[in-house]
């Protein structure tokens, strides 16, 4: 009788340690999904590339106007799991990502897996740029391979154990990640409709900062856009579902994406000012097409 | 236009008329909403929301070069914390501070010494003056 519950529980132990394994393991793309990645346009991909808004992070610390297109990373993010250093993701191939193969890109991207099969940390916003097109995709890594190189690597993370542990993260992307759009939207919605609901959930990755976290860092889906307190601990991020800037007409918004000031001419402020600086940088209709959505959402619940 | 210059730096003075900290706080929200006033109507004009008037884009413009100048003098040692959105920065880094203000006031100045006289002008004097708003928010505000 002990004989048989001591292999039960080894059993049990075996299948606990093969579930934790398969959970945490790194999910890359097949073979066949990268081989359908269609051919990149540098052209295309500055659009994408602004409304992905990667130089928010990865140009180095106090970058301005043409600085912001050198991604020598370096910009540091304090959270509570540690602190992250936005790594150098210029042509370089030795310090950036000069050496990566398209399909190596896509993995980081759309699945945060790195090209050594590691899984990269969600502060790299992979949860959102899952929903991203492959042309997008392509297109992007295009006009990355267009920017200038710079030789020198970004300072390596400061986390601590065990989030130190990358395999760990296999179980926080089976937790967290969410495949496919938040919002549903009806099958009549407008093209602009979906255009802004791509805009912000795949691309510009408001709801990173803009939705509320779990204690492990998880997004709270269900009070999705609805802000919280600030990552870095310093103010709070405000909620832009129709409950928090609901008083703002669409164009408002658009403005606000263009100009940087609100309707009542305060300025945009913080991390913010980098994003509404990519954001200026898109043709007038996506910034009208993300209005449109922020206006769309439900004021409260959601 | 003088009478729009005077009422702005009314409603600036007016907000400071109490004690230090607490003042210094009402000083500068004061003068901010004052500011975003000049600021709407600027670039009400400029967006073609108001008609263009080379009067009230000076008025206007005067009016900001005075909050401008005078902005810097509302941040005593002591007086962020509590409500103040302002950041710890604006004394860790007061240089930087004193610079960016002082950048905002010579941008003002430089399109009152040659104000806009048609939409477009007006555009980008509003541009230009405007960066000042978002590079200070951006290293010296903290969103509560």
């Amino acid at each position: 009788m002990i004989r048989k519950l001591a292999v039960f529980l080894v059993l049990l132990a075996v299948a606990g340690g093969l579930a934790f394994w398969f959970i945490t393991a790194p999910k890359t793309l097949s073979a066949d999904e990268i081989a359908a990645l269609p051919q990149g346009d540098a052209a295309a991909g500055e659009r994408i590339f602004y409304a992905a808004g990667c130089a928010a992070c990865h140009a180095a610390p106090g970058a301005k106007g043409d600085e912001k297109l050198v991604l020598a990373g370096g910009e540091r993010f304090v959270t509570q799991f540690g602190t992250f250093v936005a790594p150098n993701i210029s042509p370089d191939p030795r310090a950036g990502i000069g050496s990566w193969t398209l399909g190596q890109f896509a993995n980081a991207v759309l699945r945060g897996v790195s090209p050594a099969g590691e899984h990269l940390y969600p502060a790299f916003p992979y949860s959102t740029y899952e929903r991203m097109t492959g042309k997008d995709l392509s297109d992007l890594f295009a006009f990355l391979k267009t920017l200038p190189p710079v030789t020198e690597k970004a300072p390596p993370h400061e986390v601590s154990f065990p989030f130190n542990i990358r395999r760990l993260l296999g179980g926080w992307k089976w937790l967290f990640l969410r495949e496919g759009f938040i919002v549903d939207l009806p099958a009549d919605a407008t093209d602009q409709l979906r255009r802004g609901r791509y805009l912000v959930e795949a691309l510009g990755h408001c709801g990173e900062c803009h939705t509320p976290r779990n204690v492990l860092g998880g997004p709270e889906y269900a009070s999705w856009l609805k802000g919280g307190p600030s990552p870095d601990g310093k103010g709070k991020i405000p909620d832009i579902t129709p409950s928090g800037i609901g008083s703002w007409s669409a164009k408002d918004i658009a403005y606000y994406l263009e100009s940087g000031f609100t309707p009542e001419f305060d300025s945009v402020g913080g991390a913010m000012v980098a994003v509404q600086e990519n954001m200026a940088k898109l043709p007038a209709e996506d910034r009208d097409a993300i209005a449109a959505y922020l206006k769309a959402l439900p004021a409260s619940g959601g | 236009m003088m009478k729009f210059a005077i009422a702005v730096s009314a409603v600036v003075l007016m907000a400071g008329t109490a004690r230090a900290e607490e003042d210094a706080l009402a000083m500068r929200e004061g003068a901010m909403q004052a500011n975003s006033f000049v600021m709407a109507t600027l670039a009400g004009m400029a967006k073609g929301d108001i008609a263009f008037d080379a009067k009230k884009v000076e008025g206007g413009l005067e009016a900001m070069r005075f909050i401008a100048a005078t902005f810097a003098n509302h941040f005593p040692e002591g007086s962020g914390g509590g409500d103040s959105t302002a950041s710890p920065k604006v004394w860790e880094d007061a240089a930087g501070f004193a610079a960016a203000n002082e950048k905002w006031r010579a941008d003002v100045q430089a399109a009152l010494d040659n104000p806009p006289t048609d939409v477009a002008s007006l555009g980008a004097a509003v541009g230009k003056i405007g960066g000042n708003c978002k590079s200070c928010h951006e290293n010296f505000r903290i969103k509560k």
